[in-house]
């Protein structure tokens, strides 16, 4: 009862107490106070943020109603007064008698009530923004399968998942992450098939994560992953929700973050991002030799670059003979080693696909052009590159972008550099030196307990039908081993279709 | 918790006994009939790793360097135990200097030997500080791409006319004796007898039921990957050129021509010699820091590794003056010397004790 002992409650007085949530919100320019006098005489301010609430439903589901109601509710001859939140129209409401918790719901987009005499606010929740629409995924495009992709919106983001889960064995938990930005977090999976350690363990260590601000789903990843020190995903990030239901299909945990389009899939590993989940809808053996043509060019575009430095200066004697004259012939201008012309060029490229993402839309014209003589004819009839190189340089450069999964390419590219300067040291030797001192990594590495490599690394024979290829789904009976240990079974076995047998084959 | 999977075993213990010795030319000495040598010093080379295996299981699965102490007693099996892991380093020490010898002669003639070794040292501490359950997992992945490559360069050789299987015969015609002296005492030692450092390894095993048989495998199939080499050689190169070459194994790579295009595999050279001598260095390395680990019951192995890899380093630089010498020491005097009273003197001692005891049990027992 005594204001001055809590200071932060309300204390009942609507002057006061407007008073105070103006003090909270002062120098807040966004904040509006849409105040109103009812028939009683009693005063009322709703507070709100302009942009995060709906004013139209505001005023004719709240204000208007309690209007309309209160001369007849609020009567002084009728006893003890009804809650107001009985007259308001809007979808969720609770009341809170704390100031400052008030606020902060504020912030979150809520609407505060206050109302003459009540010793409570009512906080409204009539929450629109303005929003994107559901659009293609940018980052992952398919030609066949769902065109859908993740928003902003974690609410539409759970929708999207949902619609595509129709069964109470899908769970949200959600949490609040950030000190100051109360990032919404939403732990999906399917109750009946999730790991109980993999969820345990990611529960724990988002609960874990002290931050200020949660800006993207960078900030979970880079927070929860088991080695800080690789350069490798060590969860998938992923903008289309088909693949986030397909992740949690296997017993995996997707973890989507509000205000970003980009889940994350727990664990996930190396093979998994070199499956496009496109793999899964097209027919089963073009998707298998597409899978292997992927591996191959993932390991292209880590020492192509490299192979043609080592080869070029140290082992000139291992390249067929014809292939060396036409290579030294074209070498001949260039006045600089190997390696030298390699970086050279592997730069140049580099920067072109950087000022590619960053360049202002109308500039983009201009860089293509600048683009097309820097990595092509003019470089090399400038004697600065050998032809040969630049289409090592181009190769490479169109192997390191076939990842489904774009944070694996960027992992990839940057490990070429070290490569390319252990080739140009040590020859074949040092390539070989880096690749083995790369696979001990991968085989230490892990993902929420999984291997980085399985189910290649340790071998499984089962995993063998989702990885370098794509089984069809009539041999696919059982889930990964790794990922869908309870509950392995997913189609019925002998799915296999055929033509029908019995009476009618003499047609 | 560590675990290896049987394949894993299977595929360290096949890369291991490969190591760099099949680059040598497994028992050249013989001539055309090293690959009989070969295939008697891996059934040989079986027989004594059952040895070790049959020491294993009746300690009730103690590694190595607790068998001597449990059967000898105390001071005088530490004692024993501790010529362990010193003659597990001074072997990585004799990888080291393969390395610091082969690579200059063979592909990187201008580098100096301190650099490739050292850069080699490097990824290996790398890998053990990674620990035995990587080392394992690496194997894992190494042996099938190895196998791969085997096979490529058997069909290459084949395709291209390089062989000819008139240098085989006629077999045996010079009788036991060069074979044998092949056998014993180098050819049992080396890879097969050196498998002793898995005594080390046996107890991560994930299931312990397989372990006999895949170790038995491993070790034929090993034998019969090496006498392929060898038979290879022979029909490539020709009985004199194959017995008086140093590397046999890389030149018969330079053999095979196809289409004026695939003219010479040695980059399949560098990937046998870095794989196999990556994975016999890590091992030994491995089987000093756990021999050690076990007998000082140090809790970490963050200052073994470096100390054991310094240790290597060092010897492998310092042990010999030129590769003659370093092959000198290596066919002559480390057999007799040291791998035969340490690999089968020392085992055979300890193999009998425990039998003696266990005998000893029954009749105790049975009484009463």
């Amino acid at each position: 009862m005594g204001d001055s002992g809590s200071a932060l409650t309300i204390s009942g007085s609507y002057a006061q107490d407007l008073a105070r949530f103006r003090q909270v919100f002062e120098r807040c320019a966004d904040v509006v106070y849409r105040s109103f006098a009812l028939d009683s005489g009693r005063n009322g301010t709703f507070i709100f943020i302009v942009g995060l609430v709906d004013e139209q439903r505001l005023e004719a589901e709240c204000i208007r109603p309690l209007m309309r109601e209160e001369a007849r509710g609020f009567a002084p001859s009728r006893g003890p007064l009804p809650d107001p939140a009985d007259f308001l129209h809007a979808d969720r409401s609770e009341s809170e008698t704390d100031i400052a918790k008030a606020a902060e719901a504020v912030c979150q987009g809520k609407a505060a009530l206050l109302l003459e005499g009540e010793r409570s606010v009512t906080l409204v929740n009539l929450l629109k923004w303005d929003k994107r629409a559901v659009e293609e995924p940018a980052s992952e495009p398919v030609i066949r399968g769902p065109r859908d992709g993740f928003t902003e919106s974690l609410a539409s983001n759970l929708a999207l998942v949902r619609r595509r889960l129709a069964t109470t064995d899908l769970k949200v938990e959600l949490m609040r992450i950030g000190d100051r930005s109360k990032t919404s977090v939403a732990v999906v999976y399917l109750d009946s098939l999730v790991l109980p350690g993999v969820l345990k363990e990611a529960r724990e260590r988002l609960s874990r994560i002290r931050i200020d601000a949660v800006l993207e789903s960078g900030y979970l990843e880079e927070l929860i992953a088991d080695n800080p020190y690789s350069v490798f995903p060590q969860l998938l990030n992923t903008e289309r929700p088909d693949r986030v239901v397909g992740g949690m299909l296997e017993g995996r945990v997707a973890i989507l973050t509000d205000n970003t389009p980009f889940a994350l899939v727990a664990p996930g590993t190396y093979v998994d991002s070199l499956q496009a989940s496109e793999d899964y809808y097209q027919n089963y053996i073009v998707s298998s030799a597409t899978r292997l043509l992927r591996f191959w060019l993932s390991f292209s575009a880590l020492v192509f670059p490299s192979i043609y430095i080592a080869v070029t200066t140290f082992h000139q004697e291992m390249i067929p003979t014809s292939l060396l004259f036409s290579i030294a012939s074209s070498r001949e201008a260039v006045p600089f080693p190997g390696i030298v012309e390699a970086f050279v060029m592997e730069a140049a490229f580099e920067g072109l696909r950087e000022a590619g993402i960053r360049l202002p839309r109308p500039v983009g014209q201009a860089v293509s052009i600048v683009g097309a003589l820097v990595i092509g004819q003019a470089a090399v009839q400038a004697g600065i590159v050998s032809a040969m190189l630049v289409i090592v340089v181009s190769f490479t450069g169109i192997a390191s972008f076939i990842f489904p999964i774009y944070a694996q390419g960027l992992a990839l590219r940057f490990l070429r550099f070290p490569m390319m300067l252990l080739a140009g040291t040590l020859g074949m030797y040092g390539l070989f030196l880096g690749l083995l001192a790369l696979l001990i990594h991968l085989c230490k590495l892990r993902s929420f307990g999984v291997p980085y490599l399985s189910p290649l690394v340790p071998l499984q024979a089962d995993g063998m039908k989702d990885s370098m290829i794509r089984a069809p789904w009539w041999r696919m009976v059982l889930r990964p081993q790794e990922t869908g240990k309870r509950n392995r079974r997913r189609i019925r076995a002998g799915s296999r279709p055929g033509p029908p047998s019995g009476g009618e084959s003499g047609g | 918790m560590i675990r290896i999977s049987r394949f894993q075993l299977f595929s360290m213990l096949i890369l291991f006994q490969l190591g760099t010795t099949i680059l040598f030319g497994f028992a050249s000495g013989a001539g055309r009939d090293a690959w009989i040598a070969s295939l008697l010093s891996a059934l040989l080379g079986a027989a004594i790793i059952a040895g070790y295996l049959a020491l294993f299981r009746m300690t009730g699965g103690l590694t190595l360097v607790e068998w001597f102490p449990a059967l000898f007693g105390r001071w005088p099996g530490t004692i024993a135990a501790w010529l362990y892991p010193l003659l597990f380093l001074y072997d990585a020490g004799r990888i080291v200097a393969d390395i610091r010898f082969l690579f200059p002669i063979t592909i990187l003639s201008g580098t100096p030997d301190w650099v490739i070794a050292g850069s080699f040292l490097i990824v290996v501490v790398y890998g053990l500080y990674a620990g035995v359950e990587v080392v394992g997992r690496v194997a894992g992945v190494l042996f099938p791409v190895v196998m791969v490559f085997f096979f490529l360069e058997i069909v290459l050789l084949v395709a291209s006319g390089s062989l000819d299987a008139h240098h085989l015969s006629p077999v045996m015609a010079e009788g036991w004796g060069r074979v044998w002296n092949t056998v014993w005492p180098l050819g049992i030692t080396q890879t097969f007898g050196e498998s002793i450092s898995f005594a080390m390894i046996w107890t991560y095993i994930a299931r312990k039921n397989g372990l006999a048989g895949t170790t038995l495998a491993a070790t034929l199939a090993a034998g019969a990957i090496i006498a392929l080499t060898d038979v290879l050689g022979i029909n490539g190169l020709g009985e004199g050129v194959f017995r008086q070459m140093t590397l046999p194994s890389l030149a018969l790579l330079k053999l095979p021509s196809l289409a004026d295009f695939l003219e010479n595999l040695d980059a399949l050279g560098v990937i046998y010699l870095v794989v196999n001598a990556f994975m016999k260095l890590s091992l030994h390395l491995l089987s000093v820091v756990l021999c050690v680990r076990r007998l000082t019951g140090a809790k970490s192995d963050r200052w073994i590794i470096p100390a054991a890899a310094a240790a290597a380093f060092f010897m492998g630089m310092t042990m010999a003056d030129s590769f003659t010498d370093h092959l000198e020491a290596g066919f002559r005097n480390l057999p007799l010397q040291i791998w035969v009273p340490l690999f089968l003197v020392l085992p055979a001692a300890a193999l009998a004790v425990a039998g003696i005891r266990k005998l000893g049990n029954a009749k105790g027992e049975n009484p009463s």
